[in-house]
Parts: structure tokens; C-alpha cells; sequence
């Protein structure tokens, strides 16, 4: 039979949500509504070109970036970087600080690696040909996946704060709002790229 | 029975110099409220320097006191600076300072981010005005069109790449204040105040909050897209690129701004109408939720702006049924502003006064809107002086209005002494009688068919009308110079106003005037939206420093 240890009541705390998480909430929202408007810049475009994406000067057929490997092995990256993420707050709630570190720096290198292979990508695109003043579909590409790419390099650099406060011992059970809204801005960054990738790789390489 | 004594008030400390170290370094929400309110005045002064000699030029036929391109570059820092510089920023100001008070709070949730919200207004600014020391600043009206701002026809002056940057730094600025607006209304309230029980200014606060923290990033995004266009190359407005693109993307940030200019003012004019009419607020939840309303709506109405640049019919009705929708939550609110001062006890103080005359003004503003939004008759009066008078009517008849009631208002709690009340008078009515011989003809001028944002006009038959114009905009120069003498001096030697000089339903009122830093030694007990009006009816709000006598 189960019998539950005597723990003290929880006193409710006021306020529910820490104003902390309610920041990074609202903050988000504005967030949600750049990436909205560069996707919006780009469905206009779209959908004011008879030809989409416009025909590419050269006849060459990998001219724009195919959704595979690169794009692909990428999106995996992130999406288990956002694992890792969560688990590593997860981590930190319970005091378990070796785990916590351990989750968080493989966090940071599967970060580090999706900008290694994005700036990989860049820079064999450009030596095709594609940059960013090519045509109106390559301005867009790069732009939106750009910015993508400098808000995880901010992520980045928001983890790597993390990191370097935990270090100090500053996160524990009771204390790590921090932590949790850093992971839900990782989230928001790894969920805006699903949309990149569904649109500006698989939209235009794989499903025409 | 427990009797609400408030701490005696410490000595005033009235000195607007304390030391520029505090002034740069303060976290304390009401200082950086002081700071956003002293910028906005500053800008518009500025502002109205331009507008000054905007009216110089048009006041005959054929003048040249600027040329062109300097005319140009003065209309568009006269738009930028009085919607970016002054109006906004005034009101994120007084926000800053009275929502905390209102909620009962100590400070914003991120006084930190608070600091550097406000810091960035500056920076903001000085890019902005770079532009006129690098070859001419922006040339293209506030709005910046894309052709005229692209590379091509902008590639003599850095003015349209400071515009776009300190537009940019600007919506940083501004998602930064909503987001800590929000956190501090949603969690950091007083025991009590429950969100039915929040003053409506504070409500006002939350739907403008929510409009810039939705609409600013699509406004940086906006002037990202430019800066790239002329910077980088990018195709998005230019060549492949569709100008009208960028007309979309400004507008779904340009229309809901006018809302972020005037819902803080509405949240104004319903605190100042009961606590003068001495009568509660008719309808609370409705202006609750017509605030909601026209938050929603006034997402769904930017192209309204653009009905010539040849949109799809449909698309063109859709905008114009929204548009005129707006008018329904706006009337809601109206009917209830009449309402609640019918059959009060209505004491005309300025503040009042102020009030009474943005009801005028804005009605008229609100009728010739819903003129404009109807396709036909804007198609006829697009780019003429009907609209100028129009979005005048809202912005200057409306928000300006509001921004001098609450100053009226407010300023014995933000200064500790009253404004002088015969100077606050002659304010009041040089600019009621200056506003309106300044823009009521200009109707008529647009009807006649003068376009707006031209340097100068042959036309003889426009010569009366405009002179008329000029005299009266130089009245309204007076009324804001009287202003301006008003609260140097009364900051200075005004009339002491003890805690509670009108009378309010607010927390605000239940500390001392200044507050102290930490706003509230006790917060009274919160049981409605007018928690110290509760106090008074059953005796237990006990001023030690009593009301002086109006005069």
C-alpha cells in the first residue's frame, strides 16, 4: 500500500508563472510575428512571380539548394539539440547538475555544427552563382534563412551564458527561470526552422 | 474599523537637476518615465519647428522660404518625429510612470530592460537627425516609400539609411517596453487587483502593448528589407521585387500605430472623466472590450491606406468594411465617455477642459475616417488636404488632447505641485481655437483639391485659406509656449498639491506626490476598479495632507 510521506502543503505560489518565463513568452510573440513578416515578404513574392522560384541564369540544375543531405542532416541536428535542451532543464529541476552539463554542452555542439553546415551551404551556393542579389527568390532565401541562422547564433550565445552561470552554481531545483526561458527561445528557433525547411528547401527541391 | 492613514508626505523633492550619474543610471520606473515624457515634449517642440516652417512656406502661393528638397526632408522629420519621437514616446512615459503606481506595484518586471528600453529612444533620435549632416536626411515622407527610397533614387544621402536604422532601433526600444508592460500587468499586481479590477488606463496599456509588440517586428523587418534592398543589393522592393510589398508591410505596422498613439489616451480620458463627473465609468466591461475590439480590428485595415495603388476589388471591399467596423468599438467607447458625464457633478478644471475638447476634435477626426475608408470617396481624396486634416483631427485633436489632459492631470502626482490653473486656461483655449482654424479649412482645402506634400501651389483661390492656416498654427506655437513656461514654472514655485488634489478613484493617489521610490509603504485594500473612491464612501481614506482648495 502506498502510504504518502508527510511533505508540507504547497503554498501556491503568487505569481503562478515567473515573470521571467512571461518575458520570454510575450518577447517570443514579437519573435513570431518577424519571422511572420519575412515569411509573408516571401509568400507576396511568390505569389506575384508566374515562374517560382524565377528560372536560374545559368541552366545548371543544383542551381537553388537541394533539401538533401545538408538541409536535411541539419534539421535532424536541431531538432535533437532541442532534445538535449529540454532534457537539460529537465536536469537541473531535479539537481542533477552532471546530467545538466552534460545535456547542455551537447546542446551548444549540436548548435555550433548546424552553423558549421549552414555556412557550408552558403558558401558552395555562392560559388554556384546564388547569392543574395541573384534574383528576388535567392534575396529571399538568404534573408530568412540568415536571420534563422543569427538567432541560433544568439541562441548560442544565450546557452553558453547558461553554461557559464551554472558553472557558477547559480541554477538549482529552486531557482532556474533562466534556464527554462532559454530553452523555450532554443525551441522557438528549432520550430521556425521546420517551417524554412518545409518551405524554402523541400517547397522548391523536392516537391515541385 | 481600520483606517487607511497614508505615511506623511517627506519634503518635496522638486528639483528637476539631481545628479546626471542618477538620471543615467536610475532603474526606477517613474525617473525613466520622466525621462521618455521630458523626450517626447523635447521632440515636440522639434517637431512643431518643422511644422512651423512648413507653414511658412505654404502661407502664399509661389513662396520660397525652403527649397524643395529642404521642404521635402521637413515634411518627413516632421511626420517621423511627431508620430515616432513625440507621441509614442510621451506616452510610453507616462505608462512607464503610472501603470507600476496603478497595479500597485513596485517597479516594472525588468527594470534592467526598462533602462535600456529608454536609452535607445536617444540613439534613435540622433541616427534619425544624422541624416541632415550626411547630405539631407529622408526625403520621402514618414512612410518612405520603396521606389523613392530605393538605391536608385536615393543614392546621394545616408538620410534614408539613418531613417531606416533609427526606425529600427526604435522598434527594439518599443517591443522592449511592451513586453515589460505586459509581464509587470500580468504578474506583478497587488493582492486584489484582479484584471476586472484593473483601472482602464492600464487596460489601454495592455491592448497598445500588445499592437507594438505585434506590429513592431514587422516594422523592423520593413526597414531591414530596405536597408538590404539598398546596402546588399536584395531584390525584395526593386527589379524582381514588388514596391507595393513594402506599402504592405509599413501599413500593418502604420495603421495599428495610430491605435498605439490614441488607446493610451483613451485610457486617460477614462480616469479623468469619472473622477471629474464625479461618477463612476458607464460601462467598464464594454470599454474593456472595445478596446479588444479595436486592437483586433485595427490588425485588418492597413491596405485601406493604399486603395490606388490598384489592389483587387475584393480585396479593396474587405478593407473598407473593416475599416468602417472600427468606428462601432470607438463609438462604444464615445457613448460611454457622454455617459458618464451626463447628469455628473461635472467640475470644469483643465484637465477637463483638455477632455471635453478631444471629445470635439476627435469626433470629427472619426467621422471624416469613416468618410476616407469608403473606396469611392478616397480614391477622390487620397494624397489631398482632406486627409492631412483628417489624420490631424485624430493625432493632434485626439492624442495631443489626451497627452495635455493627462499632463493636467497628472502632474501634481509626478511633480507634487499643480500646474497654474489661469495659464493652464489661455493653454487650453489658444489651442482649441488654434487647432481648429488650422485644420478645419484644410477640409475644405482638400475638397477643393490642393495635394498634400507638395513644396508650393500657383493656385490663387488657395492663398486666403492657407494665410488663415498659417496665422492659426502660429496660435497653436503660442498655446505650446504657454504650455511649456506653465510647467517650468509651476514645477519650480507652483501651488503644493498634497496627495490627492482632484479626488481620484486610483491607487495612485492613495501615495504621496512625488511617490517614494518604492511607490506604496502599504497597499490599501483593493475591492473594485476604484479602490480609493471604495475607501472614501466608507470613511476609512484619511489624507493627511488634505485637498487644497481649487481655485
Amino acid at each position: 500500500m502506498a502510504v504518502a510521506t508527510m511533505r508540507p502543503e504547497v503554498q501556491p505560489q503568487y505569481p503562478a508563472i515567473k515573470p521571467g518565463m512571461m518575458g520570454m513568452y510575450i518577447f517570443l510573440a514579437s519573435e513570431v510575428m518577424f519571422f511572420g513578416s519575412l515569411f509573408a515578404v516571401y509568400f507576396y513574392l511568390y505569389g506575384s512571380h508566374l515562374v517560382w522560384p524565377p528560372p536560374p541564369p545559368s541552366a545548371t540544375n543544383e542551381f537553388y539548394v537541394n533539401w538533401f543531405p545538408i538541409p536535411f542532416v541539419n534539421t535532424i541536428i536541431l531538432l535533437s539539440s532541442g532534445i538535449t535542451c529540454h532534457y537539460a532543464a529537465e536536469a537541473i529541476a531535479h539537481d542533477n547538475r552532471r546530467r545538466f552539463f552534460m545535456l547542455q554542452i551537447s546542446t551548444i555542439i549540436l548548435g555550433l555544427a548546424f552553423e558549421g553546415f549552414q555556412l557550408y551551404e552558403f558558401i558552395t551556393a555562392f560559388g554556384r552563382g546564388l547569392s543574395l542579389t541573384a534574383n528576388t527568390f535567392a534575396s529571399a532565401f538568404f534573408t530568412l534563412t540568415g536571420f534563422h541562422g543569427a538567432h541560433v547564433l544568439g541562441g548560442l550565445v544565450l546557452l553558453t551564458l547558461i553554461l557559464y552561470r551554472a558553472s557558477k552554481g547559480q541554477f538549482s531545483s529552486k531557482h532556474h527561470v533562466a534556464v527554462n526561458a532559454v530553452t523555450l527561445y532554443w525551441h522557438f528557433v528549432d520550430v521556425v526552422w521546420l517551417f524554412l525547411f518545409g518551405i524554402l528547401y523541400l517547397g522548391i527541391t523536392a516537391f515541385r | 474599523m481600520a483606517t487607511t492613514v497614508l505615511p506623511r508626505p517627506k519634503t518635496y523633492d522638486d528639483s528637476f537637476f539631481r545628479p546626471i550619474s542618477l538620471w543615467l543610471t536610475t532603474t526606477d520606473h517613474k525617473l525613466i518615465g520622466i525621462m521618455y515624457m521630458v523626450t517626447g515634449v523635447l521632440s515636440f517642440v522639434v517637431g512643431g519647428i518643422f511644422a512651423l516652417v512648413i507653414r511658412l512656406q505654404l502661407s502664399q502661393p509661389n513662396l520660397k522660404v525652403v527649397d524643395a528638397e529642404t521642404y521635402n526632408q521637413l515634411i518627413s522629420a516632421h511626420g517621423v518625429t511627431m508620430i515616432f519621437f513625440f507621441v509614442t514616446i510621451f506616452l510610453t512615459g507616462i505608462a512607464n510612470y503610472m501603470v507600476p503606481i496603478m497595479i500597485g506595484a513596485r517597479d516594472m518586471a525588468f527594470p534592467r530592460v526598462n533602462l535600456l528600453g529608454f536609452w535607445l529612444v536617444p540613439v534613435s533620435i540622433i541616427l534619425y537627425y544624422s541624416g541632415f549632416f550626411t547630405g539631407g536626411a529622408l526625403d520621402a515622407g514618414w512612410t518612405g516609400y520603396a521606389p523613392l527610397t530605393e538605391k536608385a533614387y536615393q543614392s546621394h544621402s545616408l538620410g534614408v539609411d539613418f531613417w531606416a536604422m533609427s526606425i529600427i532601433v526604435w522598434a527594439i526600444s518599443g517591443i522592449m517596453a511592451s513586453t515589460n508592460f505586459l509581464t509587470t500587468i500580468v504578474a506583478l499586481r497587488a493582492p486584489g487587483m484582479k484584471l476586472t479590477r484593473l483601472p482602464l488606463f492600464v487596460w489601454a496599456q495592455i491592448s497598445t502593448s500588445i499592437l507594438l509588440l505585434v506590429v513592431g517586428a514587422p516594422l523592423a523587418a520593413a526597414m531591414i528589407l530596405i536597408e538590404f534592398d539598398r546596402q546588399l543589393g536584395t531584390q525584395f522592393f526593386t527589379t524582381q521585387g514588388r514596391p507595393v510589398l513594402y506599402q504592405h508591410l509599413f501599413w500593418f505596422f502604420g495603421h495599428p500605430e495610430v491605435y498605439i498613439m490614441i488607446l493610451p489616451g483613451f485610457g486617460m480620458i477614462s480616469e479623468i472623466i469619472p473622477v471629474f463627473a464625479r461618477k463612476p465609468i458607464f460601462g467598464y466591461m464594454s470599454m474593456v472590450m472595445a478596446l479588444f475590439g479595436i486592437v483586433f480590428l485595427s490588425m485588418t485595415v492597413w491596405a485601406h491606406h493604399m486603395f490606388t495603388v490598384g489592389m483587387n476589388t475584393y480585396v479593396e471591399t474587405f478593407f473598407m468594411v473593416m475599416t468602417m467596423l472600427i468606428a462601432v468599438p470607438t463609438g462604444i467607447k464615445f457613448f460611454n465617455w457622454i455617459a458618464t458625464a451626463w447628469w455628473g457633478s461635472i467640475e470644469f478644471t483643465v484637465p477637463m477642459k483638455f477632455v471635453f475638447g478631444f471629445l470635439a476634435t476627435f469626433l470629427i477626426g472619426g467621422i471624416t475616417g469613416v468618410y476616407l475608408a469608403s473606396v469611392p470617396v478616397d480614391t477622390q481624396l487620397h494624397q489631398s488636404y482632406y486627409v492631412v486634416a483628417h489624420l490631424h483631427y485624430v493625432l493632434f485633436g485626439g492624442s495631443v488632447f489626451t497627452i495635455f489632459a493627462g499632463l493636467y492631470y497628472w502632474f501634481p502626482k509626478i511633480t507634487g505641485r499643480t500646474l497654474n490653473r489661469t495659464l493652464g486656461e489661455w493653454n487650453f483655449w489658444t489651442l482649441f481655437v488654434g487647432f481648429n482654424g488650422t485644420f478645419l479649412i484644410m477640409h475644405t482645402l482638400g475638397l477643393e483639391g490642393m495635394p498634400r506634400r507638395i513644396a508650393t501651389y500657383t493656385n490663387q483661390a488657395w492663398a486666403t485659406t492657407n494665410t488663415i492656416i498659417t496665422v492659426s498654427s502660429f496660435l497653436i506655437a503660442f498655446s505650446v509656449l504657454l504650455f511649456l513656461i506653465n510647467v517650468v514654472r509651476s514645477w519650480q514655485g507652483g501651488e503644493i498639491a498634497g496627495n490627492d488634489p482632484w479626488g481620484g478613484n486610483t491607487l495612485e493617489w492613495a501615495t504621496t506626490s512625488p511617490p517614494p521610490p518604492y511607490n506604496f509603504e502599504r497597499v490599501p485594500p483593493i475591492r473594485s476598479f476604484m479602490p480609493l473612491r471604495d475607501l472614501r464612501e466608507a470613511g476609512e481614506f484619511v489624507d493627511p495632507e488634505p485637498k487644497p482648495a481649487l481655485a
